[in-house]
């Protein structure tokens, strides 16, 4: 996807030439998102994803997953190119052009 | 007999009582005037052997005398007329044939041949070997030579103790009588104080069953029936306990329902009505709230299933480490910005444990979600696995605002949901499903807690053998 590359064999991804350290749920989360590029995801879709169960009252628990992912993959993660907002509704993954 | 059956308790119980009573006192009045009456004769034949003795030794002198029997009439003639000199009976010599003391008398030869007889009412030819032992015997130098036998010793009395054993009948029958009809009326009262309850505990039966669960059932008495009216009163407690469970329970999940429902219409309203475009993102926010609405449908439906013994399970082998390692990575993310701990304590060897991975998922976030929810930050909430021969012990523990023994004991509860407001977003059903769960899995949950103490909740779960 763009920039990014996804190696599921061995859950790794890289950006351009740098490996990127992302924790298990994190690289679930991008390859999720990475699989249909583009797609605007719930937080509750992606949260049954990426945690195995979830409830209402746990949703917001993706924020800090997208927040720690934006940190790794984003080189300014205040203005992100690829894990976009959707406001209202959840993320996206998208090439990374503007 | 099915009209016996028909009868009221009270007049079974009365019929029972009387016929006993009866029966008892018919007994006690023939055994009471048998022997009452037996020792009342005794005591007659000995007064009038008293009686008799002065003609008994008469009599002797007689035989002495003459050497035998022949003209002892005139003995006895002697004594029918006024002069007999004993007896405090008075004289009844106007009555032909007795004596003054108003009593036949009666000779016989020692092999018991009548030979003289005062009446002809008692004349008989010959007295029974039986009857003989009674007679009083007549001796001449030490030789027995007849028998003298008052009335009373063969059965016969004068009028006078006719009318003694007559009314010792007559007092034993009265005595039955009036007992019979004092108890006959205390029965009557006893029953009334044992069956009325029945009466009122009937009617208190048929106003709970009418649907009324307000009247509290009080009999007031300590007996059995005490005991059963206290139990219907229980019984009535929880029939308005789970009825109101029940109205709370359909009201709750109607509001729980409306509010989601009402937005995702007048969302769809608004977009069919131009007035906001079909975008992604009013069309992600329809997405979410439906996601809630099918989330509460499946917790209902999870709900109804496991108290039907009817969750399904899709049950496989799982390694609980690498499991558990993944949630960590979850609550921490989660916990991150609360400055929240979390621990997790995993013994090094830990066997595989067999469970629907989903379902194990839920019970942990269930647990965790509750404790992240009653804690604050600098709070601390772990995850202990104790590795046991037989089970394997999960808990998870935090160090929040704990619970007081009232919410303790309804935590597992369905629809109980604490000290939390209604637009929780919640039905209170998450720890009873979480219970449900881990019943499925044959294991078991519990949960210990004191109150700005923190809470411990532990469950469960079977190791591959």
């Amino acid at each position: 996807v763009g920039a990014l590359t996804i190696d599921q064999a061995r859950r790794e991804a890289w950006r351009g030439e740098e490996c990127l350290a992302l924790t298990p749920t994190e690289f679930d989360l991008l390859s999720f998102l990475a699989r249909q590029p583009n797609r605007v995801f719930t937080r509750m879709q992606l949260l049954e994803e990426v945690q195995g169960y979830t409830t209402p009252a746990l949703m917001r628990n993706i924020d800090n997953h997208v927040m720690n992912l934006r940190r790794k993959i984003e080189e300014d993660p205040a203005h992100p190119r690829f894990l976009k907002t959707v406001y209202g509704v959840g993320y996206k993954l998208t090439a990374g052009k503007e | 007999m099915t009209r016996l059956k028909s009868l009221p308790l009270l007049y079974k119980l009365f019929l029972g009582l009387a016929v006993v009573g009866v029966i008892s006192l018919v007994a006690v009045y023939f055994v009471a005037t048998h022997f009452i009456l037996d020792d009342v004769k005794r005591f007659l034949i000995s007064e009038t052997a008293g009686q008799a003795g002065s003609l008994q030794e008469e009599l002797a002198s007689f035989y002495a005398r003459n050497g035998g029997w022949k003209g002892v009439e005139e003995v006895f003639d002697a004594h029918t007329n006024a002069g007999w000199r004993g007896g405090g009976y008075g004289t009844h010599g106007s009555e032909a044939g007795r004596f003054q003391w108003g009593e036949h008398v009666l000779l016989t030869d020692p092999v018991g041949t009548v030979l003289y007889a005062s009446s002809e009412g008692i004349r008989r030819e010959t007295i029974s070997a039986g009857t003989l032992s009674k007679g009083l015997p007549i001796l001449v130098l030490g030789e027995e030579v007849g028998r003298l036998f008052t009335g009373a010793m063969l059965g016969r009395f004068s009028g006078l103790e006719e009318d003694l054993l007559a009314s010792v009948r007559r007092s034993v029958a009265v005595a039955a009588f009036i007992s019979l009809f004092v108890a006959t009326a205390v029965d009557l009262l006893l029953l009334r104080l044992i069956t009325a309850p029945f009466g009122r505990l009937i009617r208190a039966t048929q106003v709970i069953s009418s649907g009324d669960l307000t009247q509290p059932v009080a009999i007031g008495t300590q007996d059995e029936i005490g005991e059963l009216s206290r139990v219907l009163d229980d019984l009535r407690m929880s029939l308005a306990r789970s009825e109101e469970v029940r109205r709370h329970m359909l009201a709750d999940i109607a509001h729980e329902l409306r509010n989601p429902l009402a937005f995702l219409r007048a969302k769809v309203e608004a977009m069919l009505d131009g007035i906001q475009p079909a975008s992604e993102e009013n069309l992600g926010s329809l997405s979410e709230k439906l996601y809630h609405l099918s989330h509460l449908v499946d917790e209902l439906q999870d709900i109804a299933l496991a108290e039907a013994n009817e969750l399904p399970l899709d049950v496989d082998t799982l390694d609980l480490v690498e499991l558990l390692h993944n949630v960590e990575e979850d609550v921490r993310t989660l916990l991150a910005g609360d400055r929240k701990e979390f621990r997790l304590e995993v013994p090094s060897l830990l066997p595989r444990i067999r469970a629907d991975r989903r379902r194990l998922l839920q019970v942990l976030w269930n647990l965790l979600s509750n404790a992240i929810r009653h804690t604050t930050a600098g709070d601390v909430v772990t995850i202990q696995v104790e590795s046991h021969p037989e089970e394997v012990l999960i808990h998870v523990i935090d160090t929040g605002e704990g619970m007081d023994e009232e919410t303790l004991a309804h935590v597992f509860d369905r629809f109980y949901r604490g000290g939390r407001k209604r637009a929780s977003e919640s039905l209170g059903l998450g720890l009873a499903i979480t219970k449900e769960i881990v019943r499925a899995h044959g294991g078991r949950i519990w949960v210990e807690s004191r109150p700005s103490e923190g809470t411990r909740f532990s469950f469960t779960l079977e190791p591959v053998a």
